[in-house]
């Protein structure tokens, strides 16, 4: 069912540039996307050991104690129809056409696992955490010309606590674009720019979700709970901002993986390849 | 290929419009291709009758009375991985290379089966009107995306190209200027009043052949009349440099299907997996 946004939803959002939205999805749904979740990591991982090269959805990160843990997953709609259906879901798709006074028209989507795993695989990693450094995410998309007024909603697979690499955002940050600067981790707003030790953590229970502005300057800590913080995230910009071709940010992936994704399938069904890993349980 | 081959293919697309080279591909990498053209159309089919939805790559003519037969699949590439890195073989490359002066970049890949189902898959919308294309220039279509009249296209010969077949009919020439079309039931094509048969040339070629064609000429194909398919892997290159000066994004023609259709085929997956779905399609015996 679709809830309206009330006025004071919308204030909200407009004063501090986030807005949690609890209980959208139920424990049905939940218990689905989790299954879902587990199946991309698994076909991404089985696929990239059976065609023995890393795929380029998949990011790994391995800390100093050598745990390797899933950071993210990007793209996915086109592995899950689920994944695919839910990015068009009123339930938050109605709150952002609301905020951003135009029909929504999705950019891109990636699931960030932040999930340990407690066996190694003998795959490349690229980083060392899953924490991501302090800033807005329009410092990516503007590269490609995408509008500031984008929103971007985070669907929560799992509770979002504080000890389990939460995002933290610093309220009102999202009035104006900081400026960023380059960095092994990627654009970030530098110290001298925003307190480091302001913002505060948006926790926030399985089921929720969080819609922020674009400009919205954030970051997350690593997650060493032991426990996967699963984060579905999708961008939405208003259709009247934007002419490109909405996907251009992704569609070279999905064609360059999706032709190996095939081969495995193809080695799975003649027999000439027998996965190896499985998602780790975490019911 | 030698580089004074490839410079001498270029020159004739540059004359005629197009060029064959037979024996392109040997028997081995022939029968690789049928092997991956049977998977994908058993794929794409079982994935259309697993979601109760005909797929938006899949091409299908009502042959007759109870008759189908499979016009096409487009596109194929994330597909295949077999048919992903002959888009970058540079038998077809080279010669491109060298008629374009550039460096030439994938815009598009089809499979043309021609393909007779010898039993018709009841459940799948039938959704285009005859197997054969009537005379025309590629660029009739290519232009909607902006692409230069610089793209060339390459068809490799999955199995022998005969008249009886549906092979294509090619007018040398044609390639200098182009000819606005109309539109026809069957697709966009040269006006009639512009076409004269005597003026054009039937291509007949073994399996293995390779056909470079530039983006002008014109050409048509007619219906297969056997019982058997007639496959042609078709891949259209355009020149870098006009990425920037077009303003052209990349795969622009095909990733909206290749990612409206890629879930679908997962869940396929997913269905088989859990034993839910049991594959009630099987390519015929050629």
């Amino acid at each position: 069912m679709t809830v309206p946004l009330t006025d004071e939803e919308i204030q909200a959002f407009h004063d501090r540039g986030y807005l949690v939205l609890r209980n959208v999805f139920d424990d049905d749904e939940l218990e689905t996307l989790r299954t879902e979740a587990d199946r991309i990591l698994e076909l991404l991982v089985n696929s990239s050991l059976a065609n023995d090269r890393t795929s380029g959805r998949l990011v790994l990160a391995e800390d100093e104690s050598g745990t390797q843990h899933v950071r993210k997953v990007q793209p996915v709609s086109d592995l899950s129809l689920t994944i695919a259906e839910v990015s068009d879901d009123e339930r938050f798709v109605a709150p952002i056409r609301t905020l951003v006074s135009d029909d929504p028209v999705l950019l891109e989507e990636k699931l960030n696992y932040k999930q340990p795993l407690p066996e190694s695989v003998p795959l490349a990693t690229t980083c060392r955490s899953t924490a991501w450094p302090v800033h807005n995410d329009w410092a990516y998309y503007r590269r490609d010309g995408y509008p500031r007024s984008l929103v971007w909603s985070a669907v929560c697979l799992d509770d979002c606590t504080g000890d389990n690499g939460p995002i933290h955002v610093w309220p009102g940050s999202h009035v104006r674009h900081l400026p960023h600067r380059d960095t092994d981790e990627g654009p970030a707003v530098p110290p001298d720019e925003i307190n480091y030790k302001g913002g505060v953590d948006v926790t926030a229970t399985a089921g929720s979700v969080i819609l922020f502005h674009s400009l919205l300057v954030h970051n997350s800590r690593h997650n060493d709970s032991g426990r996967p913080r699963r984060l579905l995230l999708y961008s939405h910009y208003p259709e009247g901002e934007y002419e490109g071709y909405f996907d251009q940010r992704n569609a070279p992936i999905r064609y360059e993986e999706s032709a190996w994704e095939s081969e495995y399938r193809r080695m799975m069904w003649a027999g000439e390849f027998e996965d190896r890993f499985e998602a780790p349980d975490t019911r | 290929m030698s580089k004074s081959t490839a410079v001498d293919h270029a020159a004739e697309i540059e004359r005629k419009g197009y060029t064959v080279i037979e024996d392109a591909f040997d028997e081995e990498e022939i029968d690789a291709m049928r092997t991956a053209a049977n998977r994908i159309l058993e794929l794409v089919v079982n994935s259309s009758l697993a979601n109760d939805r005909t797929s938006g790559r899949l091409a299908l003519v009502e042959d007759g009375p109870g008759d189908q037969l499979v016009k096409k699949v487009q596109p194929v590439n994330d597909l295949s991985l077999t048919f992903t890195e002959f888009s970058r073989d540079e038998r077809l490359i080279e010669p491109m290379r060298e008629f374009m002066d550039d460096e030439p970049r994938l815009m598009e890949e089809k499979l043309n089966y021609k393909q007779p189902l010898p039993e018709p898959v009841e459940e799948l919308d039938t959704n285009r009107p005859t197997e054969a294309w009537p005379p025309h220039s590629d660029w009739a279509y290519f232009r909607a995306q902006d692409y230069p009249q610089t793209v060339v296209s390459s068809a490799i010969a999955v199995d022998d190209l005969t008249a009886a077949n549906g092979t294509m009919r090619f007018w040398p020439g044609t390639n200098d200027e182009y000819v606005e079309h109309e539109r026809f039931d069957n697709g966009l094509g040269v006006p009639a009043e512009h076409v004269d048969h005597d003026d054009s040339e039937l291509l007949e070629a073994p399996a293995g052949s390779l056909i470079l064609f530039d983006s002008l000429v014109w050409h048509e194909s007619s219906a297969n009349d056997t019982d058997d398919p007639r496959r042609l892997m078709i891949y259209s290159h355009f020149p870098a440099s006009a990425a920037q000066e077009h303003g052209i994004v990349e795969d622009e023609r095909n990733a909206p299907t290749r990612r409206n259709e890629s879930p679908h085929e997962w869940r396929y997956q997913e269905l088989k997996d859990r034993g839910e779905f049991d594959d009630r399609f099987e390519v015929p015996e050629v």
